[in-house]
């Protein structure tokens, strides 16, 4: 029953979402109600909000377990574990306090400082991991350019006209052609080659969904 | 696969500009009973639709959305083709799958990781478990937890979300139950990071940087974090597999990654490792599928042919339409 009982409880709730995802929903005008595999899929998608919201406590509980251990532990990570319990625990106080008014860090008519840590800290140190992006990439195309093989010159050559066609100079010394060589390799190369590992991979989740839905694929159950 | 797609692309194009489909005549006077109207008619009944395309409140519109149903036949006729199939394997006929380096690859990358002493590091992909690429994530991670458990290599997981961290708790211990060896299972090894996207993408750069995993694993969703993970994977000089089904971040894994699992292979990882017969029925489905879309990508590409010089309809028409033009 261990095994039979979550199978159920698959199958039903996919082709429950299945069937609301067909049917209609109300359409005052034509007279048409909601249908009621509908509304069960409204709350089962709330029961799935409250899933979240404990399992984010169990989230915190892992990452506090995890960093207190490697704190004692005093490796490597420690002195970075430690800062992020600091401002984590901290955060959270400043959010709670200033939630139920317990204390005010911010005067008359600015923001509460929960939302200046996020805009002025937390906010800018996104923007430089994500900034880290330009200099991979430049790393990766370097070594993706090198022409070492057939397909990797094929690719130099497309990565130059790309280059080449999105830069005004581009067009310049090439007089126009850059930028029509780069509209071909976008939409009739690139583009058809996106679309065949859609196909493919839509085909792919199709697959996968029904044979999660009808129960054929169980490798997520324990035993 | 790109002719595949191209010769989408002219399909479309064969069904609007050649007039294939013929286009629901205007509504006629009251009076006229012509057979294509009446037909037009009829199925306006069945659908519950009035003359202008408003719902009626009555026949199939009452309780379908009329614009899904073709959808729903597709998924019906991709079902009853898996039905087919999976009998066909369960009477015994063998079913090949090609061969997949990447997949291939993974048993390579945590052997090594075995030999070195080093631990494996599996990334799921940053998505939530509601994504069909992290279930399916979850599946694969199971299937490396029990390699990893029989090489008694330490595999370490990094999640972006608190129900996926329950997920993937669950696939190891599963994964380290299948090899036998219960006791491989690490607790602390199943890590929530955070549940921002470049937190965590530092969280997990961090544990390649200081932890030195042999082998990165990385397969699931990915976004704009996906180049990042790669960089820093391929910095540390470990043997990387990286796959998703997300198009956009494909490139970025092929340039940075050992082994790049590719769209649709992504979703054969569990038939390929398992070989299991019902597994593999889906996969020759989604191939017979494909062939039924080919067939009619080349009649599309006839009839586009046919349709040069019919009506003023010229090559520049051809290329301009297939140009979104």
């Amino acid at each position: 029953m261990k095994r039979e009982i979550p199978i159920l409880l698959t199958v039903l709730s996919g082709l429950l979402v299945t069937l609301a995802f067909f049917t209609r929903g109300e359409n005052v005008a034509a007279g048409i109600e909601t249908h009621w595999s509908k509304a069960v899929n409204a709350e089962l998608l709330q029961w799935a909000l409250i899933f979240f919201s404990v399992a984010f406590i169990l989230g915190i509980a892992n990452l506090v377990r995890i960093s207190l251990k490697q704190i004692q532990g005093g490796g490597a990570d420690a002195f970075y574990k430690t800062v992020m319990l600091i401002a984590l625990f901290g955060y959270l106080g400043v959010g709670l306090g200033e939630y139920h008014g317990w204390w005010s860090f911010a005067g008359e008519g600015e923001q509460p400082m929960k939302l200046w840590i996020y805009d002025k800290l937390f906010i800018p140190l996104q923007a430089t991991m994500f900034s880290l992006l330009a200099f991979y990439i430049a790393s990766a195309a370097f070594r993706a350019f090198r022409a070492r093989s057939l397909e990797s010159t094929l690719l130099l050559v497309a990565g130059a006209i790309v280059m080449l066609g999105q830069v005004p100079v581009g067009d310049q010394i090439t007089d126009g052609y850059a930028s029509r060589w780069l509209a071909f390799l976008m939409v009739y190369v690139n583009g058809a080659g996106q679309k065949a590992i859609i196909i493919g991979a839509t085909l792919g989740v199709l697959a996968t969904g029904l044979r999660i839905v009808l129960g054929i694929e169980r490798s997520y159950l324990s035993e | 696969m790109t002719l595949c797609s191209t010769l989408a692309l002219v399909l479309h194009l064969a069904l609007a500009t050649g007039g294939v489909i013929a286009p629901k005549p205007a509504p006629q006077a009251a009076d006229d009973t012509s057979g294509a109207q009446a037909a037009w008619d009829q199925l306006d009944a069945i659908k519950g639709e009035g003359a202008d395309g408003e719902l009626t409140g009555e026949g199939l519109s009452a309780w379908v959305d009329t614009e899904k149903v073709p959808t729903l036949m597709a998924i019906v006729v991709f079902g009853l083709l898996m039905f087919v199939y999976q009998r066909k394997a369960k009477a015994g006929q063998e079913i090949s799958i090609r061969r997949i380096a990447g997949l291939d690859a993974m048993d390579e990358a945590i052997g090594r990781a075995t030999e070195m002493g080093r631990p494996v590091l599996y990334v799921p992909g940053i998505d939530e478990i509601k994504e069909i690429q992290t279930i399916y994530s979850m599946m694969i991670l199971r299937h490396v937890a029990r390699k990893t458990a029989e090489f008694g290599t330490d595999l370490i997981v990094p999640v972006k979300d608190s129900i996926v961290l329950t997920f993937a708790e669950e696939a190891v211990k599963a994964g380290c139950m299948d090899a036998g060896r219960p006791d491989a299972f690490v607790k602390d090894n199943v890590r929530y990071l955070s549940n921002e996207q470049f937190a965590y993408c530092a969280g997990v750069a961090g544990i390649m940087a200081r932890e030195k995993p042999a082998a990165n694993i990385m397969l699931g969703m990915f976004f704009a974090e996906s180049l990042i993970l790669a960089e820093s994977g391929f910095m540390t000089g470990a043997i990387q597999v990286a796959g998703t089904a997300k198009q956009h971040q494909l490139p970025f894994f092929v340039a940075a990654c050992d082994y790049t699992i590719i769209g649709e292979e992504y979703f054969a990882v569990t038939a390929y490792l398992t070989r299991e017969p019902n597994l593999l029925a889906t996969i020759r489905t989604g191939d017979f599928t494909k062939w039924i879309g080919i067939t009619l990508l080349i009649m599309g590409v006839v009839l586009a042919t046919k349709a040069v010089g019919a009506e003023g309809i010229t090559w520049a028409d051809v290329f301009l339409r297939l140009a979104g033009k």
